[in-house]
């Protein structure tokens, strides 16, 4: 079999060494490898949730470096809404206004919130604006002795009118209102760090009382999202008790004996333990990712179990003793198994390349897992088989042999595909669906592009809560932001203030943006506002002290611009966030700011460039330096010395940065925001989605020229599977699916696993035919053993990740449908394509007989 | 870092419409800073400077060419033979001969244009801020600079012809200009009139000739000599006035902050400031009691007829149609309709949901330009 074609002095001497500790001392080993397990499985139990969403953005990249450079500037709060949407009519009513108070002092008490920054018609930081003769006059919109009397809803409909909060706090149609509040990430009353989960609970609370008599209650947030998504993911872990059933019930009809398909199931139990408490014991926790890698090892290892069983089961064919049965299967397979698990971890191991750190954290994962898989496989169940008592034998035997003759037919059938004609036929159809996908492929897109937050379903509660909002409110939530840099007070420096303004009228006349918003935006209505709210005051005054004032205005609480003045924040809302809306967005940001050097330097023929990239650099020490200061100000156990010293440290730098005293265009850096976020990984999956892909294939060859040393061997295994890569991204591209984080290590995961059958049916086909039969006998040969195995596990891998198509996380179900795609084809693959292949490239094997010769051996 | 902060920060939840309410909320504090605003430093135009004297920091751009220029804040419109012309903000111009479909034409300048006015079907001015003033001789579709004082810095509000040579300009801070070349030679209008230095936001020629110029802070002055010489009016108003439109040959209806309007049947009749009444208005201005204590800002003059308007939104622009109705335009879609019998301002259903500078009559519709760019609107629903 495998084993077979995988001999040789090495693989001699290999098993010489193991097999003494597998089989001489079986139970001495037994018992270690248990007590291991139950290590591992405390260890499991301590796992721990760990949902960090910096995890899944490429932290390296440079846009992300800005982000994080200027997070404490414009990282922004996080904010939930809290939406009650009335069936019918407008909110002027002394019900709706009643619920409406009510909510808000419940919102009011949602842990973590900042109470001074919630915001609905009933707070008193909703004001209303007027211009009138010699100034201004204002007050709040819900006048202080309100009384649900119907002069009064008059007074509160033109208040809302004049505060221009419709669509904000008050929807499009007047018929729902808003409440928005702002998180602390450290809880104000326990001092502790915010519980996403409790917020949640109390928002659904909330939801549940007030949500009755026609009103609707949408809520959308950072904190909700958090909530939803660890929800959901428990969900899934749950799913894997499912998936264990059915797989044990595929396991039983298959083996035809319950304890034999324990076998399987339960030293792919075993790996699954190991593979967790592993990645417990190395300090990792749990994610939405990480929980998605026990269904891969579970499936995985059941591949290779019932390739064990399987072979175990011909040996007992043969008359030997379970003992001598499964030392036979061992020396066949183990080595042979290995190079494949190994081929596996190798697959899982490049997806390490890719920058981000919970796919790193999932390759790793993975990699743990394909070792215990190894334990799990290649110890514990060739000592479980020794230990197996099959209670009668014979009738067993008779059972097997009974449906085999069903069987048997069906592959005599299959084995037919070697025949000249009908392999002419499979390459064939294969050649048209590798064109087909090359051109499909051309439609493969980078990144998400369904509506709503790309991490949950879009039919799941979140989104209809976010649909609910943003189709009654104008508010924008793809939002690209660019850092434009200026220098300390820049904001009342009439000519770089310009810059940053030409820049957003540039970029709001680029495809994909809808608008923008920038400090500069307020401060042109301050100006208009102190001047008499004319309109052709909407303009950025050149007068240096107006200037000063319209932008003093502005706090930095609106995450426009930092305490210094030196970096403003120009907010995009991009029209969706599809890669290509992206990519143009940052080729057109890449453009103004270097037209924008270009312009400055023809303008100040005294300022050089190499000039302005000294103070640049300057400016970035400087404010490396600042950050340093406040780092150390957070930490506690307060070093004064240190903290002295890093002071001391700025202001030398300030200094030194201060002396280049000629202004310098202002710089405009990407990037931040969810759409900035999505650039940098589009970018990175981009960059790396065919390095990773040549790697694996790279690994992947050496090791079949490793164990083959046939370039036969390679072509029958690798073309199908590239086959199935290739169709892959065609399947993405008609299925809608991006390219992205998610799908990404599928593409390289499926590769690894699909390369086992390849290699199971490759090595059993060839040490068949190295025995002189024909190749349709010797491929008939193969379908009777190993082809059974393969389509039950492409079967089994195929059930086992059915569970994640009724994921509410919506990159769960695309990592389900395209693996469950890549292990159904790779698995028609390896059973049609690589026969028909075989027998183009095998040309003097003996001729074909039109039945099968001999039968199995001996029974 | 959480993550959607950035989706669901404060500034992620930020909406077309959030910026105009955290404004609201620092207006209190810009309530405060309110009469520091006013004190901001007062210059007089620098004289004409040719292109080539300008700083090179300073030097014109050209306006972007723009695809949402229609769509962006909008100030002006005027008719150019078959066609309109609409300015605006970052030196857009556009042309249309329907009032429905756009191009934008090359500017040389980029600031925001305030006025567009055509002498005849093909010359025209178009003015705005940084003392710019733009020349076509093609019905609007080439401009070109006549004057740009980027070292001044500040708008020119409204343009008059008085014939092709003689030209007024009007703008902040009492900057009055007359050129008796087309625009070659420039002379400013030295009359203590305009000492205080009032923003001067309209020029109207009235049918019998004379004119009259209206302003910030209730600023009237009258001139029967083609803008040579200058006579203050009382203002019936102590707040600004935006735009003043000629009815008959010596009536004048003038318009601006909160709505507020009046008409003047005879201009002849309007009651003259003298110079004492002047001095002892701007004391009043100075202490701040008599300020506080002038709550009704309508007052009685002779000459001039209050029209009544139940509305308080500012009116910014108007039209006289060429049936003679007259028409004015404001914040929150007001399109107002002035019925000088009955004395009041009556709403037009027309009512687009934005703030309105400027509009006109084509045909059964209306042309309005504004914070949402232009739109041809029908005038009744």
């Amino acid at each position: 079999m495998a084993g077979a074609a995988i001999s040789g002095p090495i693989t001699e001497r290999i098993l010489r060494v193991v097999e003494p500790i597998v089989y001489g001392r079986r139970h001495l080993t037994h018992a270690i490898l248990i007590a291991l397990t139950a290590f591992f499985l405390v260890q499991t139990f301590r796992l721990e949730p760990d949902a960090g969403w910096l995890k899944s953005v490429p932290l390296n990249h440079p846009y992300m470096q800005k982000f994080r450079e200027y997070y404490r500037d414009f990282g922004g709060a996080n904010t939930v809404l809290f939406a009650l949407i009335q069936k019918e009519g407008d909110i002027y009513n002394p019900h709706f206004m009643d619920i409406l108070q009510k909510a808000t002092d419940d919102v009011f008490f949602t842990p973590g919130v900042d109470r001074a920054r919630v915001m609905s018609l009933f707070t008193p930081n909703v004001n209303y604006v007027e211009n009138v003769e010699g100034g201004l006059s204002g007050a709040t919109v819900i006048p202080p002795d309100y009384q649900p009397t119907p002069e009064m809803l008059e007074k509160v409909r033109s208040n809302v009118a004049k505060a221009q909060v419709i669509g904000r706090l008050v929807t499009n149609d007047q018929r729902g209102a808003m409440i928005m509040a702002e998180l602390l990430e450290i809880d104000p009353r326990t001092g502790e760090k915010l519980d996403y989960r409790e917020v949640g609970n109390y928002l659904e609370q909330l939801r549940a009382k007030y949500e009755k008599d026609g009103i609707t209650v949408h809520i959308i947030g950072f904190a909700k999202i958090v909530d939803d998504m660890t929800k959901a993911s428990l969900e899934i872990a749950a799913f894997f008790g499912l998936t264990l059933v059915i797989t044990g019930i595929l396991l039983w009809l298959y083996c035809g004996s319950f304890v034999l398909g324990l076998i399987p199931l339960g030293s792919s139990i075993i790996a699954v333990i190991w593979e967790m408490g592993l990645l417990r014991t190395l300090g990792y926790g749990l994610d939405p990712f990480a929980i998605l890698v026990p269904f891969l090892i579970l499936a995985v290892s059941v591949s290779h179990g019932v390739q064990y069983v399987n072979a175990w089961v011909d040996e007992i064919h043969a008359g030997r003793s379970n003992y001598d049965a499964s030392l036979e299967t061992f020396r066949r397979l183990a080595i042979a198994g290995t190079i494949a698990l190994a081929t596996d971890v190798a697959g899982f191991a490049t997806i390490y390349l890719i920058e981000i750190q919970i796919i790193r954290e999932m390759s790793i994962n993975a990699v743990l897992g394909g070792l215990a898989i190894i334990v799990a496989n290649k110890l514990f169940v060739p000592i479980w088989l020794t230990m197996i008592r099959i209670k009668n034998v014979d009738a067993f035997i008779a059972r097997q042999n009974k449906r085999d003759a069903v069987l048997d037919k069906a592959w005599w059938w299959m084995s037919g595909v070697t025949r000249t004609p009908v392999a002419a036929a499979v390459i064939v159809v294969c050649a048209i669906v590798a064109g087909w996908s090359f051109w499909a492929a051309k439609d493969l897109k980078i990144g998400d592009a369904l509506k709503g937050v790309p991490e949950f379903r879009p039919d799941s509660r979140f989104n209809q809560d976010f649909n609910a909002i943003t189709d009654n409110f104008q508010i924008a939530v793809d939002i690209f932001k660019v850092i434009a840099e200026t220098r300390p007070n820049g904001c009342i420096d009439y000519e770089l203030m310009e810059q940053v303004d030409r820049f957003a009228w540039q970029m709001e006349n680029t495809a994909g943006v809808q608008s923008t918003l920038s400090l500069l935006t307020f401060a042109k209505l301050v100006y208009q506002g102190l001047s008499e709210g004319r309109l052709n005051a909407l303009v950025l005054p050149r007068n240096q002290y107006a200037l000063a004032q319209a932008t003093a205005l502005v706090p930095t609480s609106t995450g426009l611009l930092n305490d210094d003045c030196d970096a403003l924040a120009v907010f995009m809302f991009t029209k969706d966030h599809r890669a290509e809306t992206i990519s143009h967005i940052v080729d057109e940001v890449k453009k103004f700011n270097a037209a924008n050097r270009e312009d400055f330097f023809a303008r100040h023929p005294e300022v050089t460039p190499e000039y302005c990239d000294r103070k640049y650099a300057a400016f970035q020490a400087y404010k490396k330096a600042h950050a340093r200061v406040f780092e150390l100000v957070d930490q506690s156990g307060i070093d004064a010395e240190a903290q002295r010293a890093a002071s001391a440290e700025r202001d030398r730098l300030l200094a030194e940065y201060e002396a280049f005293d000629q202004n310098c265009p202002v710089n405009f850096a990407l990037a931040t925001g969810n759409v900035g976020v999505m650039a940098a990984t589009n970018e990175v999956v981009k960059d790396k989605e065919s390095e990773i892909v040549l790697w694996v294939y790279a690994v992947i060859l050496v090791l079949l020229w490793l164990s083959f040393r046939d370039w036969r061997a390679i072509a029958c295994i690798v073309i199908p599977l590239a086959l199935v890569s290739q169709l892959g991204y065609g399947v993405m591209a008609t299925l809608d699916i991006g390219m992205k984080v998610a799908t990404l290590p599928v593409l390289a995961l499926a590769v690894g696993i699909g390369v086992d059958y390849g290699i199971y049916v490759y090595g059993v086909m060839i040490s068949a035919l190295n025995e002189g039969k024909s190749l349709r006998q010797a491929y008939y040969e193969t379908l009777r053993s190993t082809g059974k195995a393969v389509i039950f596990t492409g079967a089994t891998l195929g059930a086992s990740v059915l569970t994640w198509l009724i994921s509410e996380l919506q990159f769960q179900i695309d990592m389900g449908r395209l693996l469950l795609f890549m292990f159904t084809a790779n698995m028609l693959g390896a059973i049609f394509v690589l026969p028909a292949i075989a027998s183009f490239l095998y040309p003097h094997a003996p001729r074909d007989q039109a039945q099968p010769a001999g039968d199995r051996p001996a029974s | 870092m959480d993550a959607h902060a950035l989706l669901f920060g404060r500034h992620g939840i930020a909406g077309p419409n959030s910026r105009a309410a955290t404004y609201g909320r620092r207006m209190r504090t810009a309530l405060r800073r309110f009469v520091l605003a006013c004190l901001w430093a007062v210059s007089l135009p620098a004289a004409a400077q040719h292109a080539a004297d300008i700083d090179p920091t300073l030097a014109p751009r050209p306006a972007v060419m723009a695809p949402r220029a229609a769509t962006s804040l909008l100030l002006d419109i005027a008719r150019a033979g078959e066609h309109w012309i609409v300015v605006g903000q970052r030196g857009v111009i556009l042309r249309s001969s329907d009032g429905q479909h756009w191009q934008q034409m090359p500017s040389p300048v980029d600031v925001m244009l305030t006025r567009v006015r055509f002498f005849d079907d093909t010359r025209g001015w178009a003015l705005g801020y940084d003392g710019a003033v733009l020349e076509t001789r093609d019905g609007g579709r080439s401009w070109t600079l006549l004057r740009f004082d980027p070292q001044w810095g500040k708008p020119w509000f409204d343009v008059l012809f008085l014939d092709a040579e003689h030209i007024l300009l009007a703008g902040t801070n009492g900057a009055l200009m007359i050129t008796a070349d087309g625009g070659q030679t420039w002379q400013s209008i030295d009359t203590p009139v305009l000492e205080d230095g009032p923003n001067l936001y309209s020029l109207a020629a009235l049918g019998d000739g004379s004119l009259l110029l209206a302003g910030e802070r209730g600023f009237l002055a009258r001139s029967t000599d083609r803008g040579t010489t200058w006579q203050r009016l009382r203002s019936p108003y102590s707040g600004s006035y935006f735009g003043a439109l000629p009815v008959g040959e010596q009536g004048v209806v003038i318009f601006g902050l909160r709505g507020h309007a009046f008409y003047a049947a005879d201009l002849r009749a309007a009651e003259v400031l003298s110079a004492e009444a002047a001095q002892a208005l701007r004391e009043a201005a100075l202490d701040p009691t008599a300020a506080a204590a002038h709550i009704n800002p309508v007052s009685e003059v002779s000459g001039w007829t209050r029209l009544e308007n139940d509305d308080y939104e500012s009116l910014f622009g108007g039209t006289v149609t060429a049936d003679g109705r007259v028409l004015l335009f404001g914040m929150n879609g007001h399109v107002m309709q002035v019925d000088l019998t009955s004395r009041r301002l009556h709403r037009l259903p027309a009512a687009p949901e934005s703030n309105l500078n400027a509009g006109r009559l084509a045909g059964s519709d209306l042309i309005v330009v504004g914070t949402a760019g232009v739109q041809r609107l029908p005038l009744t629903r």
